[in-house]
């Protein structure tokens, strides 16, 4: 009898939370752009995109202008029957042109909505967002899915990373190191990687190649399955090389002569030699030592020529932050000027690369 | 008014109860009241040798007949009045001074000899009953097929073979004052607790009841939580079982015309374990407990989640599977906990349908519901499909819980998860494991509480409740000092 | 028959469970908030005050010879002080228990269910507590032995974190960067309270070495298997400056694991978590139950407990919002805190003046002791 009170006590509370929508009464937005508004009391120009529940691979846009994600709630609710709900958000592209103002305050308010994740990918887009995410390709018509899925296959098939919001917010906030995004850009007919954005702060201050980006990535990480294109010249004549599986390890070692900081990156690099366009027999040994030292002044030369780079812009997407910090005392570290000594630092850099095997070919 | 009309009744009731006198104990039998005690019952064969003033009662169904043609009527036949006091004085005439037990016997299948005024007893009986036959509804693949059948004997007799010791101990009792069903407790001296037997011979002892048909009514009489959706004492048709029961010091019970045998005190992890654990390698009998626990939690959550996924949680859906979700999903013109309930309610009606009608039918009415209803159901946008392929995971996982009993209970439970999902998501869900957990922790079983050795916690003993570890590991030696280690524990 | 006593496993369980409850999602900020840098050191350093706190409970028991604190109470304090002092102490604990029900409540509402009303998640709660509590402790340390088994996987689910974690992200500095060391430090305190209450368990527990060891034993392994760990996990995957504004960032890390059949488990977990929350509840009523049927022993078990829900359902509907909340949890928990270490101390003088006060007696008698 008891029992039955409770049970009947249950049901008449639990009637008062009565849900009464299910899963395919909402626009669940996968994929949004933010563009700088041409519309003058606006900041932001937004654009969403969502599948329709009752069709397959048909996708809708909802499109708003107003300063904020928040604020633009409500206009994009007004142009679907559906509820617009933010938590099968896959990819968020930010304009090229909204990148260079600033985008933390787009990213504050995602990391401030419950239904947000922290997985969601983040990129620039070459031009504007809105541009892309209605790109219409004949065979992926999910184009925030497609985006997302080939970051992701970059990341775990080459070196190219995909950044989320968990990983932008983290180079955000630590003081070592400065984010970066990659870049997107679409023709009619494709949507592609092309480069990287360097930001300093939330700005975007400059961009990378995705052939640059890789030495960037050679500072930075461990590879655990690379590949590395190179010209080389041998006796005058420019080649081509192509190393596959490559894996590297890196160790970036900081000294402090006086108030100049010298760093030093120890790369060590083995991989498979794919490509190569030269004439010479590959079996032989000298062969084999020659190359391995070309390919190891090229790449000497290259990644100076970045950071050198990346002095310029004053930019520290490699970390080299993290590692002056971790070798100083705290008081030392915060009594210094991180942004003046940064273009001061002298960078060397000592490449080791060994060629695992030759190709299957002689 | 219906004062009235209980007195009439009661008074009606009490005058043909006095009417019919009632066959007192201790009061010597007679042939005439016998012959009273069963007036109209046509089924009654009565005899009488005049000469020499015997009468015999039987029924002559429940007697061996050509035993007793040879070993008696034959006899009689010859005896004089002189010498039939030397033959009724054979071991074989057991004389009785209590009506009560004439009465008895003779519903037992003996014959009553009525000589003068000494009543005899001889022994004859022979039921008719089935062969032992494989067990139907536990079916294993290897290790031994025969199950009880409804002759308390021969189920007496499929343990004894088993266990082949002086220290199994049998007490009788008879249950049910109108159906009189013979019930013997067995027990190893040595392994069961002594205050446990007590405990459950005081059960038995107080049991009221008029009828009472099989051992599945018999033990919902003995539990301590008869309001509670679990079986609390474990039942099974198989003598094997039941004898490694007898060796891990529980007691059993068997009843007459019962081809099932109870076991107490039980644990939760006696209705999910079977004996295939323990005949095939000890690798594959752990994986396959472990899946059956596994089978449960998904028996009972798994809908659960389908329903708070789609109202609450659809941040939850992977990216791949979420277009052919919402698709099929779209489609549905009700509620996802309504859908869920629908389908629930038609998987129910097919297991029942299916367990009621004869195995050929029972087969057609599975085509029929699996495969017509399921894609008709589809087609037709009252669920999706992906629902369907939900409520016939947790449908099987259910099936996997070899204790019939114990897996109606899980499928009935399954229903409030799904309207807790239903109404509070994720949250729903984990509040109401909360009650089962609550409900399943609260109950004991013949005072031994129901998850031992999981809480109250033992993990010695785990090796053979959550996985089944090597035998060699398990063996008798072992578990006896075990035992007495828990019993000295539960002493304190 | 004798009482069934709680086995040592289940003792170290359930400080383990009343100890972490919901805390736990928020601990590496607040870590990070009180110590700065490499601040999951500072919980272990700080876990070093319920030991001591464990330690002089474990001394009453031992010199208590394993009596209630009632009757040790009673060898020096009269009953009509001692009575409305234990109301005052069922109050706060009830208090504190539907505080943690409702701060649950408002959590999950915010998070994953907007229209959830918390009322109704606290009914649920409080049905659970009445079944729990009227049932005595030998039930409840049943119940929280499944629910320990039920949830403690969540926590191996951080072994995941590997390819996001960096140890340079941890930085060699000790301590260092914006600390509130005072108020954030008893935060953290906070999440460690709850163990407490065992002081009322002595006359379910058995007198041994095993029973005091497992308080310790559940005490580290709260610290060093669950919060330890999580934490250090959190600042090696988070930046230090990202750790300090994630309000919640372990559901963060949570929320960061992706399989393929299933993502965004945290909602789950979060759920699975009102579990504890539960246990937490659960047991601060049943001290809140103990000490209230001391001081008014007229009233029949089954009824104190109805009583005490009823009264503390009223007042919970006072703090409206989860700041409200958070900043009644504060207080009470601030003041639970000085209970915690104060209870036993005092415990001990009176156990130390009534040995001297016999001792004299007995010399004064002449008797040999």
């Amino acid at each position: 009898m008891n029992r039955l009170v409770f049970l009947l006590v249950f049901i008449f509370f639990l009637t008062g939370c009565m849900n009464n929508y299910g899963i395919d009464d909402l626009a669940m937005i996968s994929g949004v752009g933010f563009d700088v508004s041409k519309h003058e009391d606006h900041h932001l120009d937004i654009t969403a995109m969502y599948q329709v529940p009752t069709e397959t691979d048909v996708f809708e846009y909802l499109h708003a202008s107003s300063n904020s994600l928040e604020n633009a709630d409500i206009e994009m609710m007004s142009q679907t029957k559906r509820q617009v709900v933010n938590g099968q958000l896959r990819i968020s592209l930010f304009g090229e042109e909204l990148a260079k103002d600033g985008i933390f305050p787009i990213i504050l308010s995602f990391l401030r909505d419950p239904s947000v994740g922290p997985l969601v990918s983040l990129a620039v887009a070459k031009g504007t967002a809105k541009e892309i995410l209605i790109t219409k390709l004949e065979k992926e018509p999910n184009t925030g899915s497609y985006i997302e899925t080939m970051l992701e296959r970059l990341d775990e098939e080459y070196v190219y990373p995909s950044v989320n919001i968990l990983q932008f917010t983290r180079s955000y906030y630590d003081d070592g190191i400065d984010p970066i995004l990659p870049m997107i850009l679409t023709t009619k007919r494709n949507i592609l990687l092309d480069g990287f954005a360097l930001f300093k702060d939330d700005r975007m201050v400059a961009s990378l190649t995705n052939e640059k980006a890789i030495y960037l990535f050679l500072l930075s990480e461990d590879f655990k399955k690379g590949v590395i294109d190179l010209e080389i010249e041998i006796g005058g004549k420019k080649e081509d090389v192509h190393l596959s599986y490559v894996r590297t390890k890196h160790k970036i070692k900081v000294k402090k002569e006086n108030n100049d900081f010298t760093v030093n990156f120890d790369i060590h690099i083995t991989g498979n030699l794919e490509g190569y366009s030269g004439k010479q027999t590959l079996t032989k040994d000298s062969v084999q030592k020659e190359l391995e030292t070309k390919i190891n002044n090229v790449l000497n030369s290259e990644m100076k020529d970045l950071l050198s780079f990346l002095q310029k812009m004053n930019v520290d997407p490699v970390g080299v932050g993290e590692a002056v910090r971790n070798s100083l005392s705290y008081n030392e570290w915060k009594s210094l000027n991180w942004e003046e000594v940064y273009p001061k630092i002298n960078f060397t850099t000592e490449v080791n690369m060994k060629i695992r095997n030759m190709s299957k070919f002689q | 008014m219906l004062n009235l009309l209980k007195k009439i009744l009661f008074n009606d009731l009490q005058s043909k109860n006095s009417k019919n006198k009632e066959i007192q104990k201790n009061q010597k039998p007679t042939y005439s009241h016998i012959e009273e005690e069963f007036s109209k019952c046509a089924d009654i064969t009565k005899k009488e040798y005049p000469q020499i003033h015997l009468q015999l009662m039987y029924f002559e169904y429940m007697i061996a007949k050509e035993m007793v043609e040879k070993v008696l009527f034959s006899k009689i036949e010859k005896l004089n009045a002189e010498n039939i006091k030397s033959f009724l004085s054979q071991h074989q005439f057991q004389a009785c001074d209590d009506s009560k037990e004439a009465v008895n016997a003779l519903l037992a299948g003996n014959v009553i000899i009525f000589h003068q005024d000494q009543t005899y007893i001889f022994a004859a009986i022979n039921l008719q009953t089935r062969a032992i036959q494989t067990a139907e509804s536990e079916t294993i693949i290897t290790g031994s097929h025969d199950a009880f059948n409804e002759d308390i004997n021969t189920n007496l007799s499929l343990v004894r073979r088993r266990v082949k010791s002086s220290k199994l101990k049998v007490l009788k009792y008879s249950i049910g004052k109108i159906t009189k069903n013979t019930v013997y407790i067995l027990y190893i001296e040595d392994l069961a607790k002594p205050d446990l037997v007590n405990e459950l011979k005081n059960r038995m002892e107080n049991i009221k009841v008029d009828a009472i048909y099989d051992v599945n009514m018999l033990v919902q009489l003995i539990e301590e939580y008869p309001t509670s959706p679990f079986p609390q004492i474990f039942t099974t048709e198989r003598p094997d079982v039941m004898s490694s029961k007898l060796t891990e010091g529980k007691i059993i019970g068997l009843m007459s015309n019962s081809p099932y045998a109870f076991s107490a005190p039980a644990t939760f992890f006696d209705f999910v374990h079977s004996p295939d654990d323990y005949n095939q390698r000890w690798l594959t009998g752990s994986l396959i407990r472990i899946f059956r626990l596994f089978a449960f939690f998904i028996t009972v959550t798994l809908t659960a989640l389908y329903v708070s996924i789609t109202t609450f949680h659809y941040a939850m859906v992977p990216e791949l599977l979420l277009p052919s979700l919402i698709k099929s999903r779209s489609n549905v013109p009700f509620p996802p906990i309504i859908e869920a309930l629908i389908m629930e309610f038609t998987i129910e009606l097919l297991r029942e349908a299916g367990a009621r009608l004869p195995t050929k039918v029972g087969q057609t009415i599975g085509i029929v519901g699996g495969i017509v209803i399921g894609s008709a159901s589809v087609e037709a946008g009252i669920t999706s499909n992906i629902l369907i392929i939900f409520v016939a995971v947790s449908a099987i996982a259910s099936f996997v819980i070899p204790s019939y009993v114990m897996s109606s209970s899980v499928r009935i439970i399954r229903f409030g998860f799904i309207i807790m999902a239903g109404f509070l998501g994720n949250l729903g869900i984990s509040i109401a494991l909360g009650f089962l957990v609550l409900s399943l922790t609260s109950l004991t079983s013949l005072k031994t509480p129901y998850l031992w050795p999981i809480s109250p916690t033992q993990p010695s003993n785990w090796l053979d409740t959550l996985i089944r570890a090597p035998l060699a590991s398990l063996n008798n030696e072992t578990n006896t000092s075990k035992k007495k280690k828990n019993s000295n524990k539960n002493k304190r | 028959m004798m009482k069934e006593k709680l086995h040592p496993f289940q003792i170290a369980v359930l400080i383990y469970m009343i100890q972490s409850g919901i805390t736990i999602f928020s601990l590496p900020r607040i870590a990070a908030g009180a110590f700065g840098t490499n601040g999951w050191i500072g919980v272990a350093i700080i876990s070093i005050i319920p030991m001591i706190n464990i330690l002089l409970i474990a001394l009453v028991f031992h010199y208590g010879k394993g009596r209630s604190i009632f009757e040790i109470f009673e060898d020096l304090v009269p009953k009509v002080l001692l009575r409305p002092f234990f109301l005052c102490l069922a109050f706060l604990w009830c208090m504190l228990g539907i505080l943690v029900g409702k701060n649950f409540g408002l959590l999950f509402k915010m998070l994953y269910l907007p229209e959830l009303s918390p009322t109704v998640y606290l009914i649920f709660t409080l049905i659970f507590v009445y079944f729990l509590v009227s049932k005595g402790l030998y039930q409840i340390g049943k119940t929280t032995i499944i629910f320990f088994f039920m949830t403690i996987w969540s926590v191996s689910i951080m072994a995941l974190y590997i390819a996001e974690f960096k140890l340079d992200r941890l930085t060699p500095f000790i301590f260092k960067g914006e600390k509130e060391l005072l108020t954030q430090s008893f935060e953290i305190l906070n999440a460690f309270l709850g163990y407490e209450i065992i002081i009322l368990i002595f006359p379910y527990i058995l007198k041994s070495r095993a029973s005091i060891k497992a308080m310790f034993y559940g005490n580290l392994f709260t610290t060093f298997v669950i919060y330890v760990p999580i934490c250090f996990i959190a600042f090696g995957v988070l930046s230090f400056d990202q750790l300090k504004n994630e309000t919640f960032p372990v559901l963060t890390l949570f929320e960061y694991i992706e399989f393929p059949f299933i993502e965004r488990i945290e909602s789950l977990i979060f759920s699975l978590f009102s579990l504890k929350a539960l246990i937490t509840v659960v047991m601060f009523y049943w001290a809140g139950d103990q000490v209230f049927r001391y001081s008014i022993p007229q009233i029949k078990p089954k009824v104190s407990i109805v009583i005490l829900i009823i009264i503390s359902f009223g007042i919970s509907y006072i703090p409206q919002f989860l700041l409200d909340v958070g900043n009644w949890l504060k207080w009470i928990g601030r003041i639970e805190a000085v209970i915690a270490m104060l209870l036993p101390i005092i415990l001990l003088l009176i156990i130390g003046i009534t040995t001297i006060k016999r001792k004299r007696n007995g010399s004064k008698n002449g008797e040999v002791l």
